[in-house]
């Protein structure tokens, strides 16, 4: 039974290397492999989120040394509910790039199942090197991704992104060797409890190496002033591949989280709440930077980028009150912005596709779309869901994180901003709906084609929304839990610590 | 349940009326009509009890964390919004069909209709004020699309985005206000925070609380200085502008005030800001549809006037005041539906709504004559009908209050007065409509040929007019009831006798109306005058201060973005090394520098060579940095420094390893330099130069003293346990051979994939925009090759392979294993290339190497995955040792299969890379030699 | 007095200046030496957080005293992957200067 930890790495990785004995031909088998093992690892962390719920956290422990000296993969409620998210989102991802996006070069397929590969791993590993590791393996298949079907804005981009990311794994070893040299140990759970015992004389550099180690998470997190990367790279990508980086930014707050609760919580000496007076601030300038991006951009993959940025800030805002309401709020925020960000760049490259390569879907009059009704529905249900407007999610969310920050000394400057960060937005979103649809000549863009299967994933990506909202309650009682689990910090310890 | 049905049944009504289009517009009225009707139908069958007092709740969990629940509420105001909401609505559904035209799709019209229709339900019907809020934004964006119906026009997009921004700002502000309430009360639903006014008044939060909740309303009621994203919104089809911009939508902000006045009424604050932003708007309003020559504009700013009057009344918070109020909403969704219609028929039939070029139509459309003039004259506030009643007990409550308390700073006077105002000159521009539509002399000029419309365009004005004529004749049988209920609903405690008619004896509020209305004619007769005056005022339009407002903000956040971003990598490394610089020093400042405890271990001189070597070669690759050979050869000096130290330091694997990588990497860079340009410009400042060569100083010496600082510490690590089990339970005596395989070979495994990606990343970058076909290679063939390497390297190559595998074998006990010997091998292989040329090595070497790298893998996870078929964890070794001839003891076991595939993984991804990079650059050195011949 | 991890820690220091001064320029051949320059350092870093001794190599057998071997694990592992991103990073500006027809990191003159 435990063996199902590991699945969530293997099977993808396993298909993907079998993609590549497959060589170049074969287009459609390798899609049918593909989707299957997506859809398998989907089954696998749903079970296991399944398993993490009834609160007991499960070790597996590779090479069956004892701990904390082999590598373990740790599942508690916050890796099975970002497994789980992972895996919805990727499959819609996929469905919509076997559409027609992953033809336009080799090996799509191998670089989406390892980018599902280094993510999973990276929320399932509980040793510090293995997550730098799967960190690796994420950001290299990002970096293919980013170039994937090249062209210049892509290249551009790239350089980009791959340069800055790289010197941040540069980042990331350096803290890794100081924490090693000062602690002795990888093992996070063991890291925890090593960092409470760091003396007076190693502290200076056990706290150096605990900032150093958030800015490698806030440069994956999109953090201000580390996100400048992003956006430009985000809106140059293919479709599929920048509805399933939504998951990517995710990774690094999930990083945060997982750290701040785990090494840098209370009554950890010298890194005791470590990151408690800077993490609120930043998200917040984090998410007024973003939206004023989002407000100057001229297209809406631009737009969309810097919005998924806002939601970074929203929902670190939420978790930086570091307390089970904020943390809660922000785990559902989480979900719902997720999903619908995918859905966004989805949405966003079937509009550009409809208005022609003369104007794509940069906000100018240009010819009418195809399915002007169809888009029109996705389009506004989608923003409905971004802005965090009723009826969907994103408002239940955005209300949890607000209601969370009611009486902290936070609260006018988190209202304030996030109030009137969203009514930007809606101003900015308003501007680009009515003239990306309703600004049109009369000449329809006649080399457009229909959406056809495309539209599937994104009604799919909607309807899981749309549980959101219905079954919001259930969830937000999971969440919390999730929250309470991560602030207790012993359970998860003893268990990886204590484990057979 | 019934009223969950209620509001329910628009909703589901949404997509059958959109699809009845299809057969025929009237099929798709009809299933709106029928949906709104069948709603109306539930409705009433409660409407005895809640007229008797009754108040149904009805809950249903949904989002515990958030006090969230689907709790609806239907109380005697609910039920008299409901009835205007759903009643309005039928009447504006049959109008629609007849007013829009054969290419106005009403699919879509309806849907939205529809959509609007249930949110406002749904606010008026919320127990739970969260809930509430939800329904109170999807109205906002209903309306959003129903004012962009013609989308085609900008101004109808313009007024959309507009009303959206004000409207969705003020519920955002009505969201934080509720929020507020909910942490005071403990709880969104209505029933306790209506209980709970004295703890409210009593918060320190309620000041904050009341102006975010008055925000919703003011913005949302239109109220000054909110209120001009209404007149923009007239550029809505007129039925919509009945229905959303009359009736109902904007009676939500003072349902509002209504719902909570139980609540949060009571204090001086209240009472000063409700009073008086309802009386300015009052009078200010009124003053401008004095002026509006537009119809529509004309009836939207008396709308706002009115909306003014009920909001003054409610905040004057008598009893009477409120039951006044929402007399005054009833009477006033009445007539102004009406007047909205009429200014609709007449656009329709004549072809415009400039009064400046009506005028005479009582003789061609008697109908509509008849019924306007009905309609305007209750919006005067005439009697007998009901604009008199309700505008009577305003004027009552207004004098009364001249008497309270609350005014005993402020002039009592001013109330009364500006009450008069305001009801004058709504005489004055009711009388004013009338006349400039249809009095005065018939002309000629009209865009069409009016004529009353047919029945059904003007049969739902005709029902609202007489609504106006029967209540005003008999409230106590047609409004008393549901007006008791409804009062009693929006004020707590027994509500005080009083008695709808339209003879009260002589009152001060007679004297008042008599004054306004002497006045009032007055004004109207000398508006003309008026009018010059008001030519020279300013036109202040909202609208334009709005847009430009935001135009500011979209230009500052470009700038900003710009600023900040630029789309400049060197911009975005300096900040993230300048926040890893200070993230690193902070923690220094915090805790100041402390000495480690170790004694640093003294060295011999002599490794001063060394180490002066390598800091010269750094210096020398940033000097060199444009002149390409030069800093290569520097960089690779520096490498086998590194290879060097690691070897001198104890670590002898890293050592072989460094070296093995640094030869490819140099290769690399050898490659690449052939395809990039030759010598790089400088064109960095000397600023920019010196903000670097900062940076860099600062992370230098960061690093430098984090890496002192570490090393002059003892260190306890979990290593002794590796050190005690590498043999006994690894099998090995090079324990970091065996960490690599074993007690780590999970990250291993990774790596290798790493490398793998690595390789299929660079085909697919390489790929396309080829300069030439990679399969002809004329360069790099034979002949072209210096005889001596070629000589060496083939039969070298044989002996080369046999210690790589001899490398790989050893591996376990000695420097060496799967990395070193894949490297070693991949090196020597990459010599043929480079010696002998593609075509030869090709020609004998015929392996896919990227598949090659994936088996490699691929037997990697086979190993691991082998130990789970055995019942033991991934990745978990089984071994023996078994002794053989020349090569001694070593181990058959998974680890060594391990190896195995990291060998091959290795070996793999460092040919594929290097192959087709070198295909690459030799194919552009082609080009490139084509272009010159 | 001249200490071992004195000039470990100097030349880690240099190697770490010369290359962020190096990936700070704008041109894509100085960026790639700079980040083999920062990976160097790195790998010397980690490896130097396993403490510096002489002739105690992690062989069993060979001698009483050893090093700390995780370390070297570790940046056996580092070294592998620096490689692999290197030669990505490499190509990649290849591929820049071919596409963009500049060799500017933004893909751009005078950006």
């Amino acid at each position: 039974m435990k063996d199902l930890l590991i699945l969530p790495i293997l099977i993808p990785m396993l298909t993907a290397m079998i993609t590549l004995l497959m060589g170049d031909g074969l287009r459609n088998a390798k899609r049918w492999l593909g989707g299957i093992a997506i859809a398998a690892t989907l089954g696998v962390s749903a079970y296991l989120l399944s398993m993490s719920a009834g609160g007991e956290i499960v070790t597996y422990g590779f090479g069956d040394w004892p701990m904390p000296f082999g590598i373990v993969f740790v599942l508690d409620r916050l890796s099975g509910l970002m497994l789980t998210l992972t895996g919805v989102l990727a499959l819609f991802a996929y469905v919509y790039a076997i559409t027609g996006p992953d033809t336009k070069g080799p090996s799509f397929h191998f670089l989406f199942l390892m980018q599902i590969t280094g993510v999973n791993g990276s929320f399932l590993t509980g040793d510090l090197f293995n997550l730098f590791v799967f960190f690796e393996i994420l950001l290299l298949t990002a970096y293919v991704l980013v170039v994937y079907g090249s062209g210049p804005a892509r290249t551009r981009t790239g350089m980009q992104y791959v340069f800055i990311n790289l010197l941040g794994s540069s980042l990331f070893l350096v803290a890794i060797g100081v924490i090693y040299a000062v602690t002795g140990t990888l093992n996070m759970a063991d890291l925890a409890v090593k960092f409470a015992q760091v003396g007076a004389a190693d502290a200076m550099l056990v706290r150096a190496s605990a900032y150093l180690l958030i800015v490698v998470f806030a440069v994956k997190a999109g953090l201000f002033p580390l996100y400048f990367w992003l956006p430009h790279s985000y809106a140059a990508v293919t479709a599929p591949v920048a509805a399933l980086f939504a998951i990517m930014t995710k990774v690094g707050v999930y990083a945060i989280l997982r750290s701040t609760t785990l090494f840098f919580g209370p009554d950890q000496g010298f890194v005791e709440n470590l990151v408690l007076p800077y993490l609120l601030p930043v998200a917040l300038v984090t998410l007024v930077a973003a939206v004023l991006g989002a407000v100057s951009a001229t297209k809406l993959r631009t737009m969309a980028a810097y919005l998924l940025l806002a939601s970074i800030g929203t929902m670190l805002a939420g978790i930086g009150l570091f307390t089970a309401a904020g943390i809660s709020a922000s785990l559902y925020y989480l979900l719902h912005s997720t999903l619908i960000m995918g859905a966004l760049f989805l949405v966003a490259d079937l509009v550009s596709a409809q208005r022609g390569p003369d104007v794509r879907d940069s906000f100018v009059a240009g010819p009418k779309i195809r399915q002007p009704l169809l888009l029109g529905v996705f389009f506004c249900f989608t923003l409905i869901g971004v802005l965090g407007l009723p009826p969907l999610s994103g408002f239940l969310g955005k209300a949890q994180i607000l209601a969370a920050a009611v009486a902290s000394p936070w609260q006018t400057a988190m209202w304030a901003t996030v109030l009137l960060t969203s009514l930007l937005s809606l101003v900015a979103a308003g501007r680009a709906g009515t003239t990306l649809f309703w600004n049109t000549s009369d000449t329809l863009e006649t080399r457009s084609s229909e959406a056809g299967w495309k539209s599937l994933p994104i009604a799919g990506l909607l309807a899981c929304v749309v549980l959101l909202t219905v079954f919001a309650g259930p969830l937000t009682r999971f969440t919390e839990a999730t929250a309470n689990q991560l602030l207790e910090r012993t359970p998860y310890i003893s268990s990886v610590l204590e484990s057979p | 349940m019934t009223t969950l049905l209620a509001i329910l049944l628009p909703f589901l009504a949404i997509l059958p009326a959109w699809i009845a289009q299809r057969y025929s517009r009237t099929a798709s009225t009809l299933v709106a009509i029928t949906a709104a009707a069948a709603s109306l139908g539930l409705l009433f069958s409660r409407a005895t009890d809640v007229l008797a007092g009754r108040v149904f709740v009805d809950s249903w969990p949904w989002v515990a964390a958030l006090n969230l629940n689907f709790s609806l509420r239907l109380d005697g105001l609910g039920l008299l919004f409901s009835i205007l909401i759903l009643g309005i609505g039928l009447l504006v559904l049959l109008y629609a069909r007849f007013y829009l035209s054969e290419d106005d799709p009403i699919g879509p019209f309806h849907a939205m209709l529809l959509t609007f229709m249930g949110a406002m339900l749904g606010v008026v019907l919320s127990e739970n004020l969260l809930l509430m809020v939800m329904f109170w934004e999807l109205t906002s964006i209903s309306s959003f699309f129903l004012i962009a119906y013609w989308s085609h026009l900008p101004e109808a997009r313009k007024g959309a985005r507009l009303a959206l921004t004000i409207t969705g700002g003020g519920g955002l502000a009505l969201l934080a206000g509720v929020l507020i309430l909910g942490h005071i009360v403990g709880s969104y639903e209505l029933s306790d925070v209506l209980a709970s006014n004295e703890l409210i008044l009593s918060h320190a939060m309620y000041p904050a609380l009341l102006i975010l909740v008055l925000l919703g309303a003011f913005t949302k009621s239109a109220q000054f200085p909110f209120h001009f994203w209404l007149p923009n919104a007239m550029t809505a089809p007129t039925p919509v502008s009945a229905y959303l911009h009359s009736a109902t939508m904007v009676k939500a902000g003072v349902f509002l005030l209504a719902r909570m006045h139980p609540a949060l009424s009571g204090s001086d604050m209240w009472f000063y800001l409700v009073t008086g932003v309802g009386l300015v708007t009052l009078v200010f309003a009124a003053y401008v549809a004095l002026f509006k020559d537009d119809l529509k504009g004309l009836l939207a700013y008396s709308t706002i006037s009115h909306l003014g009057l009920i909001t003054a009344l409610l905040g004057f918070s008598t009893k009477l005041a409120t039951v006044a109020a929402l007399f005054h909403i009833m009477n006033h969704a009445a007539f102004k539906a009406a007047l909205f219609m009429t200014a609709g028929i007449i656009d329709h039939e004549a072809g415009t709504r400039d009064t400046r070029r009506l005028g005479g139509l009582r003789h061609l459309m008697p109908v509509t004559f008849t019924l306007g003039t009905l309609a305007a004259a209750a919006m005067a506030g005439f009697p007998p009908l009901n604009g008199f009643l309700s505008k009577e007990i305003f004027f009552e409550e207004a004098h009364h209050l001249m008497s309270d308390g609350r005014l005993a700073s402020s002039p009592s006077w001013i109330i009364p007065v500006l009450a008069t105002t305001g009801g004058l000159i709504s005489i004055a521009y009711s009388i004013r409509f009338v006349s400039a539509v249809f009095l005065g002399e018939k002309r000629d000029d009209y865009p069409h040929h009016p004529h009353d419309p047919p029945v059904g365009m003007w049969l739902p004005v005709a029902i609202l007019a007489s609504i106006c004529v029967l209540v005003g004749l008999a409230p106590e049988f047609f409004a008393a009831p549901l007006l008791a209920a409804a009062s009693q609903a929006a004020t707590s405690g027994a509500l005080p006798e009083y008695h709808l008619s339209l003879w009260h004896g002589f009152t001060p509020a007679l004297g008042m109306t008599g004054v306004a209305l002497a006045l009032g004619f007055a004004l109207f007769a000398n508006r003309e005058r008026l009018l010059q005056v008001n030519a020279k005022a300013p036109d202040v339009s909202g609208m334009n201060l709005t847009e430009s407002f935001f135009d500011r903000i979209m230009v500052l956040s470009g700038w900003f973005t710009e600023r900040v971003d630029g789309g400049s990598l060197q911009k975005y490394l300096s900040y993230m090394i300048a926040v890893s610089i200070i993230a690193g020093f902070w923690a220094f400042l915090q805790l100041g520098w402390q000495d480690g405890s170790l004694a640093p271990t003294e060295a011999p001189l002599l490794i001063l060579l060394p180490w002066g070597l390598l800091i010269a070669a750094c210096v020398f690759t940033v000097y060199y940095q444009r002149k390409r050979l030069a800093a290569v050869v520097f960089m690779s000096v520096i490498g086998l420094l590194v290879s060097l130290i690691f070897v001198y330091f104890s670590a002898p694997d890293l050592g072989l390893t460094q070296l093995a990588v640094e030869v490819v990497t140099i290769l690399l860079i050898l490659l690449a330099m052939h395809v990039l340009p030759e010598r790089c410009p400088p064109d960095s400042t000397g600023n920019r130069r010196l903000r670097d060569a900062t940076l860099s100083v600062l992370g230098g010496f960061g690093t430098a003293a984090l890496a002192w600082g570490a090393m002059t510490r003892p260190l306890k690590s979990i290593s002794s346990f590796y050190i005690d089990k590498a043999l006994s339970e690894g099998g090995g005596t090079n324990i970091v051979n065996v960490i690599l395989v074993d007690f780590r070979g999970f990250d291993t495994m990774g790596e290798i994939s790493v490398l793998v990606i690595a390789a299929v990343g660079i085909v697919v970058m390489l790929r396309g925009n080829k300069p030439a076909q990679p399969t002809q290679v004329p360069v790099m063939d034979e002949e072209r090759f210096p005889v001596m390497l070629t000589s060496v390297t083939r039969p070298l190559m044989p002996l080369v392979m046999l210690i790589a595998v001899y490398i790989f074998f050893r591996g376990h006990n000695l420097p060496g294993g799967g990395f070193i010997a894949g490297l070693v091998a991949a090196v020597t292989l990459l010599m043929q290339y480079l010696a002998s040329g593609l075509s030869w090595s090709n020609a004998r070497v015929k392996i896919n190497y990227l598949k090659l790298g994936g088996f490699g893998v691929l037997i990697a996870i086979g190993t691991g995955a082998s130990a789970v078929v055995m019942g033991k964890p991934f990745l978990t070794h089984v071994m023996g040792h078994p002794k053989v001839p020349l090569l001694g003891e070593f181990h058959i076991g998974t680890p060594a299969l391990f190896d195995l595939g990291v060998f091959l993984a290795v070996v793999g991804a460092l040919m594929v890379i290097l192959g087709r990079l070198s295909e690459y650059q030799r194919s552009s050195y082609d080009s490139e030699t084509k272009g010159d011949s | 007095m001249i200490s071992y991890e004195f000039l470990m820690a100097s030349s880690i220091g240099v190697l770490v200046t010369c290359g962020i001064y190096l990936i700070l320029r704008s041109r894509t051949f100085p960026v790639v030496l700079g980040l083999t320059l920062i990976s160097y350092a790195v790998n010397l870093f980690l490896f130097s957080m396993g403490r510096l001794k002489v002739g105690a190599p992690p062989i069993l057998g060979a001698q009483a005293d050893y090093i700390d071997p995780l370390p070297q694990g570790l940046v056996l592992t580092a070294i592998v992957i620096g490689f692999a991103m290197t030669a990505f990073a490499i190509t990649l500006a290849v591929k820049a200067h071919v596409v963009l027809g500049n060799d500017h990191v933004d893909g751009q003159e005078g950006a």
